[in-house]
């Protein structure tokens, strides 16, 4: 009977240990904004809103030990522009950007926009800044305003896409 | 002795290997690689496709559309339909993993996303102008009568028929440095899209389950 309960434990710490492994590989934790899965990526269908008009497209992120890398195009595949974020000098660059953003009062703005967004994600604490403010809901959506020049970033999570991979030869 | 023999053998047998190897990877790039036509092949190339696009009055189909980033070494891929009626309306459409429709209805780009509609006039912006041209001469293979727009230079590549589209225009330049459409030699009509960006990413479209010619609900270009 012990040889038996014992085995049945050590079967059970195994199933745990599997299920605890599985679901660690869903998200990392760690961030409190972006919800990149186990292989550092994260998706999302993103819009800036500014007073006059509306960009929308897919923002997607991978992450790496020193730095987070985004890129951000519409929805038929044209680059908006795309990004690195330098974990430990906690700085911004933008690049590839296309013509009619690429201005260098633009460039500022949402640099800095994105500086703030990544600061907050990382030090995992909200960054103070008289102008702008983050909300993130419970279905992973984030606002990001800029009450300085009334622009809204808005982050929607995509569905992760398993098929893929199978779908589409390389 | 048979130990040296034995050596020997298998020496001979991982160069053997070795060298089936690399003959089948040469053959198998070889056959891949897109083959130039001379000029007059490519003229009557392009006169068969416009051919075949004179008689189209619609096109219906799926298509998978593949975003390679290189910077990020990663790729986005989305599936929806497409649906043409000549002479300009247009009804693309992104099913998954978003969704996002993209009208254009003679002059006006209608936009549905999220629950929310929009209603843009085409020349009110200079890049639906362009990405209205692109979606509309792409799909029926127009572009390639485009000389004030383009640099074509035809290929065949197994069965297809290869056009590669070199922007002449600076708005185009600053999104595409080449545009490459295949067409089904067969049917001479297209059946894929690349659309290759300056710095180095890529978007593909691929054009499923094609149908010409068949019956389209006039709906489908409103968004009421």
């Amino acid at each position: 009977m012990p040889i038996l309960m014992k085995s049945y434990l050590i079967w059970i710490s195994y199933l745990l240990f599997i299920t605890m492994s599985g679901s660690a590989q869903v998200a990392d934790s760690s961030h409190k904004i972006f919800l990149f899965n186990s292989e550092g990526s994260a998706r999302y269908s993103f819009s800036i809103q500014t007073k006059k008009a509306e960009l929308t497209g897919i923002y997607i992120l991978r992450l790496t030990d020193e730095q987070v890398y985004g890129g951000v195009f519409n929805e038929f595949g044209i680059k908006a522009f795309d990004m690195i974020f330098l974990r430990k000098k906690a700085k911004v660059k933008l690049m590839n950007v296309i013509g009619f953003l690429n201005k260098w009062y633009i460039r500022n703005v949402v640099k800095k926009d994105m500086r703030f967004l990544f600061i907050t994600d990382f030090q995992n604490k909200m960054y103070k800044d008289p102008y702008r403010s983050i909300e993130y809901n419970a279905d992973g959506t984030v606002i990001l305003k800029n009450l300085k020049y009334g622009l809204i970033y808005t982050f929607i999570p995509l569905k992760e896409q398993q098929d893929d991979k199978h779908e589409i030869a390389e | 002795m048979l130990n040296k023999i034995s050596k020997l053998k298998n020496h001979t047998m991982k160069r053997f290997t070795v060298f089936i190897s690399l003959t089948l990877f040469f053959i198998a790039s070889f056959s891949q690689s897109l083959k130039p036509v001379s000029p007059t092949q490519q003229k009557a190339m392009i006169t068969q496709i416009m051919n075949v696009e004179s008689t189209i009055k619609t096109i219906q189909c799926n298509f998978i559309q593949i975003k390679r980033l290189s910077m990020l070494n990663d790729k986005m891929v989305s599936h929806g339909r497409m649906i043409y009626q000549k002479p300009s309306s247009l009804h693309w459409e992104y099913q998954s993993p978003y969704s996002y429709i993209f009208i254009i209805n003679g002059a006006k780009v209608l936009i549905k996303q999220g629950g929310k509609k929009n209603s843009i006039d085409i020349k009110s912006s200079r890049m639906f102008q362009e990405i209205t041209r692109i979606m509309m001469n792409s799909v029926t293979g127009k572009d390639l009568m485009s000389s004030s727009e383009f640099n074509v230079k035809m290929y065949t590549q197994y069965n297809d028929w290869v056009a590669d589209l070199i922007p002449k225009r600076h708005q185009m330049k600053s999104m595409f440095s080449t545009i490459r459409i295949y067409f089904d030699s067969n049917k001479s009509i297209v059946s894929k899209i690349e659309m290759f960006e300056k710095g180095g990413d890529k978007t593909e479209i691929e054009l499923r389950n094609v149908q010409i010619n068949a019956h389209i609900n006039e709906k489908l270009f409103n968004l009421d």
